[in-house]
């Protein structure tokens, strides 16, 4: 082997190397998930089959006569936030349709709106987190 | 026009206004437009420069990203990249505020959206002209690198400014770019610095792209497609 | 008379240049003046939140089609024709034209399409 072969093998090495540590440098993750919470600081004035906003905009809390839900804003189809528009949830993307319990009434979604765990606080607030999620029947009694 | 470009040619340059004369002289010296001069070729067909066949879209779109740069640089003075609610805030700011920032910004937007154009109007040109024929293989090819390098910064550039429309579109595309299979994780870590691009090390992922990356990629690209032009034997007639 | 010439010096050219340089500064100051810019909020929007024009047809597509095939297998199928046009064309010659004006149609059609039912 040549000093020139040599060398040609090791540069061709250490640009392999160098490539390998450019792309784990930027493909590298400093943050896990973050957890959104949503508060609701005025849900006992809702109506039966009525629903609203929380003050982060993230979650929908929807009451019906067994009690009251949450259902996480994101769209499962590509994640925009869906909206409420007489009893049922339209997704202003791709126009994905869900029931009023979150369930998929059509579009091109494939999942439904994931229920999400709600709380009452100290100060009777409720509290939303979309890291917990619950069955569609779980219904928050007040 | 014929008069002004006279006036340009009769100049001869700095020195010739220093007493030398009004001769035209015939070699360039070695001021800034001498230099934009030299980058020309020495001669080209008359009928090759006027606005058939080529239309010009190569060397506006050119013209078009100089324009995006200089309002692009400008709009950095006052831009703050991150979070996606500060990034707004300052994009009103340089709307209402700041004396002609509407006007530097709608600058930047819509010769954003006119390039795009003029290098699409490109493309079909060169098809037209049958100037992709051997041996200009190589310089379509980074042609079409540099459109999908224009898309890409219409595209950054349409997520930086951080309203609702700016927003759901960054989810989109982190969620489809999440769909590429076995490299989707990968693609969304460089591109949006994680799967949320709402986060602040995502949009300042996306202002890196916009501002550093994709120009300073796009312009070495452009410099070699312009050489490769003048390689290939230029823009000759008959095409 | 320099008119005649079949050829012209670069330093004509630049001079042209410079002066469609300065005509199309001024299109584009004009067009920015005219439609002008502004930053959207969730009121704008009664029935779609629109996605950037050059997606138009991606974002309609998305309503029917899976997100793989209409994000991913298909934009990187248009472009892998695009990129690869010059040596389809010295396989296939004719055909290869054919084909390309057959994928920017589409890829128009599309935009075009995506872009007027969205309102």
């Amino acid at each position: 082997m040549t000093r020139r072969k040599f060398i040609s093998v090791v540069m061709a090495v250490v640009g392999l190397l160098t490539l390998k540590g450019i792309f784990s440098f930027t493909s590298g993750s400093s943050q896990g998930e973050t957890i959104v919470t949503d508060i609701f600081p005025s849900a006992q004035s809702i109506a039966i089959g009525g629903a609203i906003l929380g003050r982060r905009e993230m979650v929908w809390l929807v009451r019906d006569d067994k009690g009251y839900y949450a259902l996480d804003r994101r769209c499962p189809h590509l994640g925009c936030l869906v909206k409420w528009e007489e009893g049922q949830f339209v997704c202003p993307c791709h126009h994905s349709k869900y029931q009023v319990d979150g369930s998929i009434f059509s579009g091109p979604t494939g999942k439904a709106l994931a229920p999400v765990k709600l709380e009452l606080d100290e100060q009777g607030n409720m509290i939303a987190d979309t890291s917990q999620i619950v069955s569609r029947q779980w219904r928050l009694k007040v | 026009m014929p008069t002004l470009v006279k006036l340009y040619l009769d100049s001869g340059g700095l020195r010739s206004k220093l007493g030398r004369g009004n001769k035209v002289e015939k070699k360039l010296r070695s001021s800034l437009l001498d230099f934009l001069t030299h980058i020309h070729p020495p001669r080209i067909n008359r009928r090759i420069i006027g606005f058939w066949p080529t239309m010009c879209m190569g060397g506006l779109s050119f013209f078009l990203f100089i324009v995006l740069s200089a309002t692009g640089l400008l709009l950095m003075l006052f831009y703050q990249p991150g979070d996606s609610q500060l990034a707004l805030a300052s994009i009103t700011v340089i709307q209402d505020v700041i004396p002609y920032g509407g006007f530097v910004r709608s600058l930047h937007k819509w010769a954003g959206q006119l390039m795009v154009f003029t290098v699409m109007l490109h493309l079909i040109r060169v098809v037209l002209t049958n100037a992709y024929r051997p041996p200009k293989e190589l310089n379509w090819v980074i042609g079409v690198i540099l459109l999908i390098f224009t898309v890409a910064l219409d595209f950054s550039g349409y997520l930086l400014v951080g309203d609702v429309v700016a927003r759901e579109a960054g989810k989109i595309a982190s969620a489809l770019m999440g769909e590429v299979p076995g490299i989707g994780g990968y693609l969304q870590q460089i591109v949006f610095a994680g799967n949320n691009p709402l986060t602040a090390l995502g949009g300042l992922r996306v202002y890196i792209w916009h501002c550093l990356f994709l120009p300073m990629l796009s312009f070495l690209l452009m410099g070699w497609h312009f050489f490769r032009v003048r390689k290939d034997g230029g823009v000759e007639w008959p095409l | 008379m320099a008119s005649m010439k079949e050829f012209i010096d670069r330093r004509e050219l630049t001079g042209r240049e410079l002066l469609a340089a300065l005509f199309a500064t001024n299109f584009t100051i004009i067009l920015a003046l005219l439609l002008g810019v502004k930053i959207y909020t969730e009121k704008d929007f009664t029935q779609t939140i629109p996605a950037p024009w050059v997606f138009a047809g991606i974002q309609w597509l998305l309503q029917y089609v899976s997100p793989v095939w209409a994000g991913v297998y298909l934009p990187m199928a248009l472009v892998l024709i695009i990129v690869l046009f010059p040596y389809l064309s010295r396989i296939i010659h004719r055909a290869a034209v054919y084909l390309l004006w057959i994928v920017l149609l589409l890829i128009t059609a599309l935009t075009a399409f995506g872009y007027l039912v969205r309102i």
